[in-house]
């Protein structure tokens, strides 16, 4: 891997998918999956990392056949590739996360049909190193995954009052910005810390695996419900949308002020040059 | 809703189960051709064509197939190059047998390969257990409903131009809020999702 100064640096691969070249919220590719999924905390995450896997690992097998597969048939040599590694995090997950498989549904098999990961399939790995392709996955998925959990928090936290990190019901954490909840002895399958104030009684029943629910502070009386069905995520995706335009506009506004700046000052120093050339 | 009748399935794909406001599928051309309403409408019918073909080739392959096999698990794959292969092969039948029709068609087809909505709705038929009649009714009901989404959009987006709107909630923003509206009131609908 040489790293001259005409080919971007490797880091910069994997760095581009944060936020100059966000997917969902810069390139607004692959919203249907990130909308639908971003309800809670947890399917958002199981989501963005099965689709970070699937374009890691197809981004590889394509980099690496890229000089097999003759350019008319690279489309569908692409689409069953990436079928292909969506089967198999389905099989996985339908193993190990049974309960994350059963909410994502039907959107984990639309992984395929994702414009990401075709995106990237088609306009970086058949051009690029196995290397440079991985970091470019690897950026991309992280990005994804990134607005998809970004997108989820807000929803979750106005919609539910809730931050949640759950592989199943009953195992993972919770994380409570509404009314307290109170320890209940009886329940082995859950366990309640107060983060601030009086400890909880200790639950003598309580299972290895069992949920904990952080009582964090009650910030949030009224959950709204709005935001945990569609419109909620139609909406909260046009806040960031909203935001980030404005940042970009602020930022454009900012460089042309800072070259009207420049050239005040270039001619003010050539009238100066030309009055001191007078004297 | 896999014995529910005939008018329920109708109303639920259209309008209180509808594919974008309500399963979030086919955002894309969603927000992607709905500034013109000819676009809208082509890219409308070239769904509903797609999908019925799909769905009365994925149905059978699944069912009389895949099933007696015990090979579900690849119903993934086979249903993708189904579509790609459905897509490709309309192209060329419509060039050959009404080249009208194609040239109204013919842009929209080749992106629908890449449309979630086809593959969802061969998927969720699948999952919801649909006999083959209820299959393909509820594949019509929902593209068409997704015809009717794209229309909505372009008219109101269409109606929004000229409005002094400020700067940072121009374009895209506004379009995911008026989205928001709209989904709010296809909420209303969610009475009749009876099973």
């Amino acid at each position: 891997m040489n790293n001259k100064n005409t080919t971007p640096s490797t880091w910069s691969e994997l760095e581009k998918g944060f936020l100059d070249q966000n997917p969902v919220f810069v390139l607004l590719i692959g919203l249907c999956s990130s909308l639908a999924v971003s309800a809670n905390v947890s399917s958002a995450l199981a989501m963005g990392i099965a689709a970070l896997a699937v374009l890691v690992c197809s981004n590889i097998i394509i980099s690496m056949s890229r000089n097999i597969i003759p350019p008319a048939v690279r489309v569908p040599v692409f689409i069953i590739s990436i079928a292909g590694f969506t089967t198999i995090v389905e099989i996985l997950m339908e193993r190990y996360t049974p309960t994350l498989y059963g909410i994502l549904g039907v959107y984990l098999p639309l992984i395929v049909v994702n414009c990401i990961i075709l995106g990237r399939a088609e306009a970086f790995a058949s051009k690029n190193t196995v290397l440079r392709s991985a970091l470019d996955g690897l950026g991309m998925g992280i990005g994804y995954t990134v607005a998809l959990v970004s997108i989820a928090i807000l929803r979750e936290l106005l919609g539910n009052g809730t931050l949640s990190l759950q592989m199943a019901e009953n195992i993972g954490f919770v994380f409570n910005f509404t009314h307290p909840v109170i320890q209940d002895i009886t329940n082995p399958l859950v366990n309640v810390v107060n983060v601030f104030g009086a400890a909880e009684p200790v639950n003598p029943l309580l299972k290895a695996q069992h949920l904990t629910i952080f009582n964090v502070v009650h910030i949030i009386p009224d959950p709204l419900q709005l935001m945990k069905l569609p419109p909620g995520g139609f909406l909260v995706m046009g806040l960031y949308l909203t935001i980030l335009q404005q940042f970009t506009i602020v930022k454009a506004d900012r460089k042309k002020a800072a070259l009207i700046a420049a050239a005040l000052a270039k001619k003010a120093e050539a009238e100066k040059a030309k009055a001191s050339e007078g004297e | 809703m896999a014995e529910s009748s005939y008018f329920i399935i109708f109303i639920t794909a259209t309008l209180s189960g509808n594919m974008v406001f309500a399963k979030f599928l086919g955002l894309c051309p969603f927000f992607g051709v709905t500034n013109k309403m000819e676009d809208a409408v082509g890219m409308g019918f070239a769904v509903i064509v797609v999908q019925m073909v799909t769905v009365l080739i994925t149905w059978p392959l699944y069912n009389l197939v895949l099933l007696p096999l015990g090979l579900e698990i690849l119903k993934t794959m086979m249903f993708i190059l189904v579509i790609a292969a459905c897509v490709q092969m309309l192209e060329a039948i419509l060039k050959k047998i009404a080249p009208r029709l194609y040239k109204a068609l013919g842009v929209f087809l080749p992106l629908i390969t890449t449309n979630c909505i086809i593959l969802g709705i061969a998927l969720i038929v699948i999952a919801e257990n649909l006999d083959f009649g209820r299959a393909m009714w509820y594949a019509f009901s929902a593209s068409l409903g997704f015809m009717f989404a794209l229309v909505l959009m372009t008219a109101l987006r269409d109606k929004v131009k000229n409005a002094p709107i400020p700067k940072a909630v121009q374009g895209m923003p506004l379009a995911f809020f008026i989205a928001t509206i709209i989904s709010i009131a296809f909420i209303g609908f969610g009475g009749f999702a009876m099973n």
